[in-house]
């Protein structure tokens, strides 16, 4: 029994530990937007009202003075992540099923079959996005698409894609199949037994897809900032240009940063054991 | 079960969207316009898209009153900001793959090159320069850095030299530290005139346990940007200035027969050298300091000597920001115990004072596929206005320096501002004299300025890091300038930089 | 890395049955060759050509878009005419910067993977133990991935300030109690700033590895482990020889998506360091996206992606080979 107790102190202390590496960023970030400059730049203070008096002035100012540019950005952002996070679940749920249920062999296309097929969709997402920086540029200005959501959203469901079809893929082969052959002997086309019976039942994978895009969206960075200007312009740009040389305000850029953050956070958290459950079902099988 | 759980979190991230939605609402839609107002309202219902850098500096003045400029004329303003770090990418991507993405540009005068010279910009109409009070502008700010050849592609908002900062409390012939300093060195503690006499300050100071306020705490000797992909160019030229510039020949980032670069000559290695000493004798961290971390470091009191533009004045005055509030002294930069002359090849002994003119200053443009160009001209007219330009300089934290004869003469200006009668005087005299600086060096205004720019700032940085010798660090310079100019046609290259220079045959 | 799948409806052949399946798969497999291979295909032309800033300018014309007037910097010799040359992949011998930046890509993959791996591995057994608060504990653990990854920057940019942050208070604190000085210089030392942008990325994806071998192991069936604990085994040598070994192949995907993933970084190195001090922490992407966008000279910038490209996939294949065989011996 003693043993067993040092192992639980052991447990908790590690638990307890990574709960502090996990959640000190935030609470830093939470207490610093309070903070006035000469608060931040004198050292360290911890505490509001212990070692530091707060001010509620960068919110303020954050929702105020810059309500209009924060809101811009916001409502750009939540358009392209849920905008590549729909066409990213469609096109992954059905490519996914087809690869899970089919069997697909090109034979004028190197011969690929199934596997041959899937590997090739999960390599599109790790491809050097350098490699299409000046290429979608002028892709893009060819077809009219810099700085549209519409553009943004492409370039995100190409590579959330990927990601969402090989999760599906592996999500609807440990389904059985059972259910689908009794409604096509019922006298289901395909296409509806898969939208009737195999959508409901893979609620979990498609939740989890769908966080995951939407997370990936809403995070992106370098095409956000190549590929728009001004109308489409998300968050992340927003708050990597706060480097300016007026001296990084972090105490300003933390209270964006939590605005930012706020939403997927919140989503993530609620929605934490559809991402276990749908990857336990089957992408982890390896 | 699975219903609510999906729906509560969709439901709020809804919630919060529409709420932030709904606060943009009246920003998002043009003002309405009234039928009355039409005629009186020129720009009614055009949206003017402003580009500039991110934060209050700059671009805040264009936040604070663009309104006016709204309720006026009828149209939009947009304001689209980027870090410095980005800036000019975005714009020249912008501009390159047509999209008529900004109307406005707020920019530093040394990317004129790149926008000017391919014809990006819209020429500034003469009767709008008229309006400005032109011989209120200090020429250098009026002609050499607005106009690409005889073209005037932009109004004059900002004007922006290097300049020293000192703490005035602790160097002085009076200060508490004076005998010491006299008997290490030999001669008094004060504002420093050479780059040895800075470095003798810094030497002192650095690490020294000294009262800032209130609090006893060591402080460093310097506090120089050094941060790589920022400033630290600048400040690594306002060093090398006053070894390399030759008084009386202007060429001095290439020569003027056949732009070899100048780089790599003794001048600049000295000048290496002495920036890789700024590392050592400033704050642990300052490799990776820009001058967003020094202006918010050296007002509270983190080191001696500070080299900046002129925005450190204000904020030095500010309470809220600065714990030095009238300790700060102003100076021009440091001059070279010695200069090497690059046609001789020998280093001259003679204290040789260059103040370095860095960056220029920003300056308002207008793209030239603008769909709104009339609107954007007549805003861009009215942030350069005489009265607002003025009044932009004595505030803190709009990024905004004197460019007038106006502003450096009129020191109640500055009294109001909150500087005291001393401290304005000595501010103004220091700028006045730099800008009028017969041996003043201007900033490399051709064409591929910034990836000029960009080989020199990788290289001193990796020389700060120890990487390599500063000597191979220059040649590396030299030698990529070299193939850049060959890149872009030594012939054009060579052209553009005599006339930037203003030099003569 | 998946096996075949199990079955499938039909076989194969029958007209309405290929152009259900063709429903299925197609419109992914179109959208992504029709994103995807215009942009490879054109990288891969211009990187045998002097492509440059301003001959862009003409290709968008070329296109279409004729708005703006005639560039008047025309007269450089850049965008006339096509030559092809193999200037660029020479180049490549030769440049330093690049060197550099590629030996600093792979630090940060390898040193990245191995400490997300292992972090992630011990927090996936302490999650997978039934313990009060558990439900509490993996969502807190989660958190770090869902950030900004430029917001993850800008935090790890002010826990890791030398003067205004806690454990720079921790650092001073520890020194005066030891009595010498210790002082972590963390972003002015290329090594420092390394091990910090490894860390900062560490914080965000260990969620990730986390997650993946949390659910891997909830898979494993608990019968094994029970005919193990009836043979004896302690519970290291039933880490060591079932937990370990059945999660292999789990891990090695784990590993490969997120090796492939740093290989991409760049958004927390432009918060933190811009690629300083000196060239230290510039990372591949990083060095392209500055060829391209700063410098304009976007024929050397495709050949540069497309070395990128081929290291990754050789990182790809050697690991994906290491890793059977590796999988295999454990297994035996």
């Amino acid at each position: 029994m003693r043993r067993k107790f040092w192992q639980r102190t052991l447990l908790y202390a590690v638990v307890v530990l990574w709960s502090i590496v996990c959640l000190f960023p935030f609470y830093w970030l939470f207490t610093t937007s309070f903070k006035t400059p000469l608060a931040v730049s004198r050292g360290p203070r911890y505490v509001p009202y212990v070692d530091f008096q707060p001010t509620g002035d960068h919110w303020r100012y954050l929702f105020n003075e810059q309500g209009r540019t924060l809101a811009r950005h916001f409502r750009n952002s939540l358009i392209a992540a849920t905008g590549a996070t729909v066409a990213a679940v469609i096109l992954g749920a059905m490519g996914g099923y087809g690869l899970a249920r089919y069997r697909y062999h090109w034979r004028r296309f190197f011969n690929w079959r199934n596997d041959n097929i899937a590997f090739w969709i999960i390599s599109q997402r790790f491809l050097p996005p350098a490699l299409f920086v000046v290429p979608f540029l002028l892709l893009y200005s060819w077809l009219n698409l810099i700085d549209t959501h519409i553009g943004l959203i492409m370039a995100y469901t190409m590579f959330n894609v990927p990601f969402a079809l090989w999760i599906m893929r592996d999500f609807f082969m440990s389904l059985p199949i059972e259910l689908e052959e009794s409604a096509l002997v019922d006298g289901a086309t395909p296409w509806q037994a898969f939208v009737r019976i195999v959508l409901p039942l893979s609620a979990p994978g498609l939740v989890s897809v769908a966080i995951f895009s939407f997370v990936f969206s809403w995070n992106e960075f370098l095409y956000a900032l190549m590929l728009t200007n001004y109308e489409a312009i998300t968050l992340p740009v927003l708050i990597a240009g706060q480097n300016n040389t007026r001296g990084i305000q972090w105490w300003y850029i933390s209270a964006l940063t939590l605005t930012a953050v706020a939403p997927v956070v919140l989503i993530g958290l609620m929605l934490e054991r559809y991402i276990t459950r749908g990857l336990t079902a089957g992408a982890i099988k390896g | 079960m699975f219903r609510r759980q999906f729906w509560l979190p969709m439901l709020l991230l809804l919630t919060i969207g529409a709420l932030i939605w709904g606060c943009a609402a009246p920003g998002v839609q043009p003002p309405a316009v009234g039928e009355v107002g039409v005629e009186a309202k020129p720009f009614a219902g055009q949206k003017v898209v402003v580009v500039t850098q991110t934060g209050r500096s700059i671009g805040g003045p264009v936040e604070d009153h663009a309104p006016e400029w709204e309720a006026l004329t009828g149209g939009s303003v947009e304001l689209q900001q980027f870090a410095f770090g980005e800036l000019f990418e975005k714009i020249i991507t912008a501009f390159e793959t047509g999209a008529a993405a900004y109307d406005v540009l707020i920019f530093p005068a040394n990317w004129a090159g790149d926008f000017m010279a391919p014809g990006y910009l819209e020429p500034i109409p003469q009767e709008m320069l008229d309006r400005l009070e032109p011989d209120d502008i200090i020429p250098l700010y009026r002609e050499r850095i607005t106009a690409w050849g005889d073209t005037v592609y932009a109004l004059p908002y900002d004007g922006d030299a290097h300049m020293l900062y000192y703490r005035k409390d602790l160097v002085n012939p009076e200060s508490p530290y004076a005998a010491e300093f006299q008997e290490r060195y030999g001669y008094p503690l004060d504002k420093p005139r050479t780059w040895s006499e800075y470095y003798n300050i810094a030497e002192f100071f650095h690490g020294r346990e000294v009262e800032t306020a209130g609090e006893v705490a060591p402080i460093a000797g310097v506090a120089e940007a050094q941060r790589r992909n920022a400033q630290s160019y600048w400040v690594f030229i306002s060093h090398a200035a006053g070894y390399g510039k030759v008084p009386g020949d202007p060429c001095f980032f290439f020569t003027c027969d056949d732009m070899t670069p100048l780089v790599n000559s003794p001048a600049w290695v000295q000048a290496l050298n002495d920036y890789i000493r700024s590392r050592d004798l400033g704050p642990a961290e300052q490799l990776q300091w820009d001058v967003a971390d020094t202006r918010v470091h050296f007002p509270a009191g983190a080191a001696v000597l500070n080299i900046d533009w002129g925005d450190v004045g204000p904020i030095s005055y500010n309470p809220d920001a600065s714990v030095i509030v009238g300790k700060t002294g102003f100076g021009v930069l440091p001059g070279g115990d010695r200069y090497w002359d690059y046609r001789s090849g020998e280093w001259v002994e003679e204290v040789n004072i260059a103040p370095f003119i860095a960056f220029g200053g920003w300056i308002i443009g207008v793209s030239a596929n603008s769909q709104v160009k009339e609107a954007a001209l007549d805003f861009a007219a009215f942030m350069a206005r005489p009265e607002l330009v003025k009044q932009l300089a004595v505030t803190p934290d709009t990024g905004i320096n004197p460019s007038r004869y106006s502003q450096l003469e009129d020191i109640d200006l500055w009294l109001n501002a909150g500087f005291d009668r001393e401290g304005a005087e000595d501010y103004l005299a220091a700028i006045r004299e730099t800008i009028a600086h017969p041996n003043a060096v201007l900033d490399l205004r051709i064409r591929g300025s910034a990836e000029y720019m960009n080989v020199l700032d990788t290289e001193i940085s990796r020389a700060l890091a120890n990487e390599i010798a500063p000597q191979e660090a220059l040649d590396n310079v030299a030698a990529a300038w070299q193939e850049i100019t060959d890149r872009l046609g030594r012939e054009e290259q060579l052209r553009q930089y005599r006339n930037a220079v203003g030099y003569t045959e | 890395m998946t096996q075949p799948h199990a079955s499938a409806h039909k076989e194969e052949g029958r007209p309405h049955e290929r152009t259900i399946k063709r429903i299925f798969l197609m419109p992914a497999v179109i959208y992504l060759l029709l994103l995807s291979v215009f942009p490879m295909l054109w990288s891969l032309s211009i990187s045998f050509t002097e492509y440059q800033r301003g001959a862009m300018r003409t290709a968008v014309d070329v296109g279409g878009d004729a708005s703006a007037g005639t560039p008047a910097g025309a007269e450089t010799p850049t965008g006339q005419g096509i030559r092809l040359t193999l200037r660029n992949y020479e180049r490549m011998a030769s440049d330093q910067r690049l060197h550099t930046a590629a030996l600093n890509t792979l630090t940060y993959v390898i040193g990245g993977v191995l400490l997300q791996y292992v972090v992630g591995f011990l927090l996936a057994l302490v999650l997978h133990q039934d313990f009060w608060g558990r439900n509490i504990a993996r969502v807190i653990f989660l958190m770090p991935m869902m950030v900004t990854p430029v917001a993850a920057a800008y935090m790890g940019r002010m826990l890791f300030d030398s003067r205004l942050s806690p454990q720079a208070h921790l650092q001073r604190l520890l020194s005066s109690l030891i009595g010498w000085e210790i002082s972590i210089p963390w972003f002015g030392d290329g090594r420092w700033a390394t091990l910090a942008i490894i860390l900062i990325d560490s914080w965000q994806w260990i969620p990730f590895m986390t997650l993946l071998l949390l659910a891997g192991m909830q898979s494993i069936p608990e019968d094994i482990y029970e005919a193990a604990r009836v043979d004896g085994a302690s519970s290291f040598q039933i880490l060591r020889k079932i937990t370990f070994p059945l999660l292999l192949p789990i891990s090695l995907t784990a590993i490969l998506i997120r090796g492939l993933e740093i290989f991409k970084i760049i958004d927390i190195i432009v918060v933190t360091t811009g690629g300083g001090p000196g060239s230290a922490t510039e990372s591949l992407t990083m060095y392209i996206f500055r060829t391209a966008l700063t410098f304009g000279n976007f024929s050397y910038a495709a050949a540069i992606s497309y070395a990128l490209l081929v290291l990754v996939v050789l990182f790809a294949t050697l690991f994906l080979m290491l890793g059977r065989r590796f999988a295999r011996q454990s297994i035996a």
